[in-house]
């Protein structure tokens, strides 16, 4: 094991936890934005019909 | 009559191991039909660029001077200047997915972000191995089992691998349903194989919402992973030209003409870096050996990542669907359906499979932004 090779598998490391929890941010962040949107648009043609009747 | 054999002459055995793996990827292309679009260019284009003194690369040529060479030159600027040829092929795949299953069950993007677990474990993999960061990132993004991110990224890296790295990729994409259900097996019991999922379609989608999803994707993506908005921002223009409605035209010349021509030149534009001085090494088998790694530890991270989430829910949400998060669409979403017709033929999720596939087509992406914006505070 050289110093060079440690010292690229700690960084790796390093990329590893941080790429995985940006790439769960990224996708529970898209995720709850989707989900807000679609509750949204469902709860408001049944407001608008509430209101006509 | 010496200028007949000049050409014989000058072969050597790395050109001809060369050819070999040329006739392979010919042969796997056409007699296997794996990934036959880019598998059969790629090896025509080898046997090309390991002919001695070859007109399709730069020569000298005595008493002339330099002569350019057609598939160098489609290399240099197709994707060696800026990367178009791949990108160009975004607008196309985004053109063609509807992401209509994932956005009834938008969880779903989770399995995606799992499932791409293989591409950091590699990365480390590869530095033990020796490799450096930037060639380690590189070799790491086969497991975003995407051909068009996998030569994007190790293109803007400068990669020395870029040929090995595009064979493997393309390879083990093909090799799919060889690979996906032997890590399955290996990580899930035959009771949990057998659960069972609702078999609704998934409720209908506001046009409003597939017009707002590849705008709202792209600002997410691209506030967090900066380097990665050229890819989704083309792969959600295609998208966008799809869900519009209003250009019927271009979204289908975007599915079929413009695919269809840069995969035509994108498997020989490639064949450039897979010269024998440059691709007969023993790093090469490495990057083979590596790159399943990567593939068999994305669907290990899906399933065991589907299998803890499963520890808090209700109703169970069988393990296989997280495996299923891999970037290989539509293949991954089938081989996970056939496996569960085999536990139990009544037992029929489809969409959700195919819901978890689609996210992993954002998540690849995103990945691969990530290792990109992360991997240039290191060197």
């Amino acid at each position: 094991m050289t110093e060079t090779v440690l010292k690229n598998t700690f960084s790796s490391l390093d990329i590893m936890w941080k790429g995985m929890l940006g790439l769960f941010i990224v996708c529970g962040a898209v995720a709850v934005i989707m989900m807000i949107i679609t509750r949204f648009l469902r709860k408001r043609p049944s407001e608008k019909g509430e209101a006509a009747g | 009559m010496e200028f007949l054999l000049e050409g014989f002459l000058a072969l050597s055995w790395k050109q001809l191991v060369m050819f070999g793996i040329g006739f392979a990827l010919i042969y796997l292309g056409i007699a296997k039909e794996y990934e036959p679009a880019l598998l059969m260019p790629m090896g025509f284009g080898a046997i090309l660029v390991n002919l001695p003194f070859s007109g399709v690369l730069n020569q000298i040529m005595p008493g002339v001077g330099e002569t350019h060479g057609v598939i160098q030159w489609l290399f240099e600027k197709g994707i060696g200047a800026s990367e178009v040829m791949p990108l160009l092929l975004f607008i196309g795949i985004g053109a063609m997915i509807d992401f209509s299953p994932l956005l009834s069950r938008p969880v779903y993007f989770l399995f995606g972000a799992a499932a791409h677990f293989g591409i950091f474990a590699t990365i480390t993999l590869s530095c033990l191995l020796g490799f450096d960061l930037k060639d380690a990132a590189a070799i790491g993004i086969i497991g975003a089992a995407d051909g068009p991110t996998t030569i994007l990224v190790s293109q803007v890296l400068h990669s020395s691998y870029l040929g090995p790295i595009a064979v493997t990729a393309y390879s083990y994409m093909s090799l799919v349903p060889i690979i996906q259900p032997l890590a399955i097996k290996l990580t899930t019991t035959k009771k949990e194989r057998k659960i069972r999922m609702d078999p609704v379609a998934g409720t209908e989608i506001p046009r409003i919402l597939k017009i707002l999803f590849p705008i709202i994707v792209t600002i997410i993506v691209g506030f967090i992973s900066p380097s990665a908005v050229a890819l989704i921002g083309f792969l959600m223009f295609g998208n966008l030209i799809r869900e519009c409605g209003v250009l019927e035209s271009l979204s289908e010349t975007a599915q079929k003409n413009l695919s269809n021509l840069i995969t035509l030149l994108l498997g020989i534009t490639i064949a450039f870096t897979l010269r024998a001085e440059e691709f007969i090494t023993v790093n090469t088998l490495k990057i083979l050996a590596l790159g399943l790694f990567a593939f068999i530890l994305d669907t290990v991270g899906g399933v065991l990542f589907t299998k803890f989430l499963n520890i808090f829910l209700k109703k169970k949400i069988n393990p296989m669907i997280g495996a299923a998060g891999i970037s290989a669409f539509p293949m991954s979403a089938r081989v996970i359906q056939k496996i569960a017709l085999k536990e139990d033929p009544t037992n029929i999720f489809l969409m959700h499979a195919v819901s978890a596939n689609v996210s992993g087509q954002i998540a690849s992406v995103a990945a691969s932004g990530l290792v990109l914006s992360l991997i240039i505070k290191y060197l």
